[in-house]
């Protein structure tokens, strides 16, 4: 379904419109289940309970690092908490140092998995991510464990990735990924700025994979429209109720 | 996101830095400090009392040994001994552990096991190291003495290692796992391990409160193996009691309380010697959790005056310190400042110290220590009443004192703020230039800084502009300098250099034998870039003149130009060798990477990797070495130079600024060449250059878009179609 769902999202509003099924879903929450509006929270104390309908949390719920052949499991340290109706995102961020991803064996990359898919059952964990930024001589690696972890977390959860804006770009090889949404990474881009201006502006500048969703800071100069896409808001300071409300404006 | 985020922040601060686009993330580079700002550049010597130029923006334990050392306390053990004793070959006792129970264990029970892990997920989705290291080793050790006296097989010890296995099912989350009862018959011993097992595995299973309570009968039962660590155990239930939990119990203030009362019975049982460490420790970090702001008093109490510091003081002070300013990931509000510093003498001078407060020059006035005297030099605003006795008192400073550099170097930092130069230079008069006793080569640095701004000829200034690299930083971390022992420069003479010195200025400076030649290369290249774009041959000769004497890979394009007679001619050849040399900028480069540490003349190939081609802009800002501590509002006017040159300085920077970037006055440049001179076969190679040079040279003010990389593309190809530019230039780039 995962290319399809991608069509989807960039239809539902008009959809959702002409849709009597439809006419009961808010606006603000997609198809899938998660909201327009997603919240990065990262690791650190987060306090969102006074958080609105219609918002969600991208939690980050685990960092796995990869060294010399292995991979350590860094769970998130700090609470989160949330209103018990807060849609989740459960994040788990790759980090490996030299590309070392690449060499990784079948049963690591198996593991890695099912730790990523061990996610999905944190309580009210409506969606996984992935978070990595693999270099070049990881790609490889990297399609299989998604593989991987779409086959253990079944074909209906949405799981998605973040991607380097270059991916959604001119250096796309996405293609064929059982994902549901990447979410091109638009900020701290610095003077690059300009060549993924298109995409901030418009879906259909991005790759197809890129179409859904996109994530930016509330720091970041660059000025995005969501066109019906689903954004991720980092926050590199706590999360406040004005800070919220700075994330709000920028789906608006 | 963070990952994403510590790599781009990384990558666009080295951007930002160039003014340069680039097309990818990395390479990532060593950048050669001349000052360091969050810690001494010199941590073994500061370690050892000579602590230089104190900075208020040093990290709290840096400032915690400057206090000591300012007021004649012996100097905190060094902090750059070795991180720990090496780590044995062994596997860590949690793997030691799951191998035992996957070996021993019949496989009916290891079947009934989930994957035994050490870590748990709490409901805020947090989690904490639930089951520690010492809790496997002791129970190895606990299996290791059975099996001595049972034998690995026997019944008691299976059941033992059974029941030990449920107990850490409750490590990694899940509802309680219990350990069956002791079977009925078992002895008193075995009866005794079995209760013991069945609290941990409560405490492990988070329920505090039941296993404080099952802990305290263990106490209690004089027959129990297990009696002496009762009260420890079930003061550490307590105590998780309130700390795991996200919402602070209501009566955790009652559970410390009775916590503090477990450690001190376990302190004073004899029998419980071995935990007396431990528990001694965790009365310390109740007492930080409890009640902060004393604890804070008494860490600094013993931090400023104690013969010697335990490591774990200084840690503890520093948390308490972050949490006390509100300095949190969480971003928890302050303490109230006030309790925070009364009667505490230490923390007082750390935040009037670090918070610029007026306090520092009302206890300086009361005190006349060295001391407050750094604290208020840093503090006092230029216009002060007070900074005539201040500077008076820093005068006074002997050369002996610890205080010394500190109060030198703040002392001249104010005579310049108050545009006092001639007392500036008085006092750097009988100041070293060079490292020695007391001057470390940061305070040469930051001498030198001064030097530089006050400088009352161009023989000081360019005596000034050298400095030397104190700390090589990259990714991963920051270190001494090593192989750079180069003299480089710092950004506020970069700044000078670029913004505040007319044309004529520079070429002389580059003319004069002052500067170590890697430097002066620096200057005679900008000057004679400068010259190109403003038209100015006769300066543009003088300029090429010192770049061929230095860099002999141009002396045959500068020969030409010195040698052409005419405008036109000199015009072409300038362009060509522009294009020729992507190392040529009208900026002068300030701080150092190890890149350009390594590059000692102007590089004659488009950088790829990291590009960093010709130049974007004018480079002015004072950027984040010595200028951040001598000036506030950018690098102002070397004092020789009159109000004539700085118009003439003006005017110059703004006929750079409009000439835009390099890419497309060169590339027009090449097409008009190309367009006068038909047949001309060095037009075609200033066409290919233009165009490959286009790719690798974007500034970040460039439009999107532009028509001249297909005008000098199309113009190539059909006018030259023979030529090797021609067939070597395949494309052209947006």
């Amino acid at each position: 379904m995962r290319r399809g769902a991608l069509l989807l999202i960039a239809l539902s509003v008009s959809w959702l419109a002409l849709s009597p099924a439809g006419a009961s879903v808010p606006r603000s929450i997609d198809r899938d289940g998660l909201p327009r509006l997603i919240l990065w929270a990262w690791e650190r104390p987060t306090d969102l309970r006074s958080l609105d309908d219609g918002i969600g949390v991208a939690f980050l719920s685990q960092t796995l690092i990869v060294r010399h052949g292995s991979v350590e499991v860094l769970p998130r340290r700090n609470p989160l908490r949330v209103a018990a109706d807060t849609p989740l995102v459960a994040v788990t961020r790759i980090e490996s140092g030299d590309a070392g991803a690449a060499t990784l064996s079948p049963a690591t990359t198996s593991a890695m998995a099912a730790a990523i898919a061990g996610t999905a059952s944190l309580p009210r964990v409506r969606g996984v991510q992935i978070d990595f930024d693999a270099a070049g001589s990881e790609r490889a690696f990297y399609r299989a464990l998604v593989l991987a972890v779409r086959q253990a977390i079944g074909p209906d959860l949405p799981l998605s990735i973040t991607a380097l804006a270059s991916w959604c770009a001119q250096d796309r090889w996405m293609a064929g990924l059982p994902v549901d949404e990447a979410v091109p990474m638009l900020f701290r881009l610095g003077p690059l700025n300009d060549p993924y201006a298109g995409i901030a502006r418009s879906p259909s500048a991005a790759a197809a994979e890129c179409r859904g969703a996109l994530g930016t800071s509330l720091d970041e100069p660059l000025r995005i429209r969501a066109a019906g896409r689903r954004v991720y808001v980092f926050n590199a300071s706590p999360w406040t109720p004005a800070s919220v409300t700075r994330a709000r404006e920028v789906l608006e | 996101m963070s990952g994403a985020w510590r790599r781009g922040f990384m990558w666009c601060l080295a951007v930002a830095a160039t003014g340069t686009a680039a097309l990818a993330c990395g390479p990532f580079f060593i950048e050669l400090l001349t000052v360091k700002h969050s810690s001494p550049a010199d941590r073994a010597g500061y370690a050892r009392g000579e602590l230089g130029v104190v900075k208020p923006s040093f990290e709290r334990r840096y400032l915690v040994q400057a206090y000591r050392t300012l007021g004649g306390v012996a100097p905190m053990a060094p902090d750059d001994r070795p991180a720990g004793a090496a780590a044995s070959g062994d596997k860590p006792p949690f793997q030691r552990w799951r191998d035992l129970q996957a070996r021993e264990l019949p496989a009916a029970v290891t079947q009934t096991l989930k994957p035994v892990g050490t870590d748990r997920i709490a409901a805020d989705y947090s989690s904490f190291v639930n089951c520690l290291a010492p809790g496997f080793e002791q129970a190895l050790a606990a299996h290791a003495e059975r099996v001595t006296r049972f034998g690995a097989r026997s019944r008691d010890v299976i059941d033992w290692l059974t029941a030990q296995a449920a107990v850490f099912q409750n490590c990694a989350g899940g509802p309680l796992v219990l350990p069956a009862p002791a079977e009925a018959g078992s002895d008193a011993r075995a009866r005794a391990d079995r209760d013991y097992q069945i609290a941990a595995a409560y405490f492990y299973a988070t329920q505090y409160d039941e296993a404080a309570g099952r802990f305290r009968a263990i106490a209690a039962n004089t027959a129990s193996p297990w009696r002496a660590s009762g009260r420890y155990l079930a003061a550490r239930a307590l105590i998780r009691s309130v700390t795991v939990p996200s919402t602070r119990p209501k009566d955790a203030l009652q559970r410390f309380a009775a916590a503090e009362r477990e450690l001190q019975a376990t302190i004073a049982d004899r029998d419980a010697a071995p935990l007396h460490t431990s528990a001694r420790g965790l009365l310390d970090l109740v007492a930080a959790r409890a009640r902060p702001i004393e604890r804070l008093h008494e860490l600094s109490a013993r931090l400023a005056t104690a013969p010697t510091v335990a490591p774990r003081d200084l840690v503890d002070y520093t948390w308490l310190m972050d949490r006390a300013l509100g300095e949190t990931a969480a971003g928890t509000p302050p303490m109230d400042l006030a309790a925070v510093t009364k009667g505490d003498d230490l923390t007082d001078w750390i935040v009037a110290t670090q918070k610029h407060q007026a306090r520092a020059l009302e206890r300086w006035q009361e005190t006349r220590s060295e001391r407050w005297l750094v604290a208020a030099l840093w503090t006092a605003g230029a216009r002060d009443t007070a900074v005539p006795a201040l500077l008076a008192a820093a005068a006074q400073v002997p050369q002996a004192s610890p205080a010394f550099a500190t109060t030198a170097f703040l002392r001249i930092r104010l005579l310049i703020q108050r545009n006092d130069l001639a007392g500036a230079r008085a006092a750097l008069a009988p100041l070293p230039d060079a490292p020695g006793p007391g001057f470390s080569a940061e305070t040469i640095n930051l001498l030198r800084a001064a030097r530089f701004t006050v400088a009352a000829t161009p023989d000081d200034l360019l005596a000034a502009a050298p400095r030397v690299v104190v700390r090589a930083e990259s990714e991963g971390g920051s270190e001494p300098p090593g192989k750079f022992g180069k003299p480089v420069w710092d950004d506020d003479v970069a700044a000078v250099f670029n913004s505040r010195m007319p044309l004529e200025r520079l070429v002389a400076a580059a003319e004069s034998t002052r500067l170590p030649a890697r430097l002066r290369l620096r200057v005679a290249q900008a000057a004679f870039t400068r010259a190109v774009l403003l038209e100015r041959p006769q300066a543009g000769a003088r300029a090429a003149r010192v770049v061929a004497s230095l860099a002999p890979s141009l002396r045959g394009d500068l020969g030409r130009y010195i040698a052409a007679t005419d405008d036109a001619a000199r015009r072409r050849i300038a362009t060509l060798t522009l294009l020729r040399t992507p190392g040529l900028s009208i900026n002068v480069g300030g701080r150092d990477t190890d890149e350009s540490y390594g590059r000692d003349t102007p590089s004659r190939q488009f950088g790829h990797a990291f590009p960093r081609n010709w130049w974007c802009g004018v480079e002015a800002g004072a950027g984040d070495g010595a200028a951040r501590l001598l000036v506030s509002d950018g690098v102002p006017f070397p004092p020789f130079i009159t109000e004539a040159e700085r118009r003439d300085t003006a005017s110059e920077v703004d006929a750079l600024a409009g000439i835009g970037s390099p890419r497309a006055y060169l590339t027009a440049a090449a097409i008009q060449w190309a367009t006068e001179r038909r047949a001309d076969p060095d037009a075609a190679e200033a066409l290919a250059l233009a165009i490959d040079g286009w790719r690798w040279s974007r500034c970040q003010a460039d439009p999107p878009k532009s028509d001249l990389p297909p005008r000098a593309f199309a113009l190539l190809h059909r006018q030259f179609p023979q030529n090797e530019w021609a067939t070597k230039t395949k494309y052209w780039y947006d």
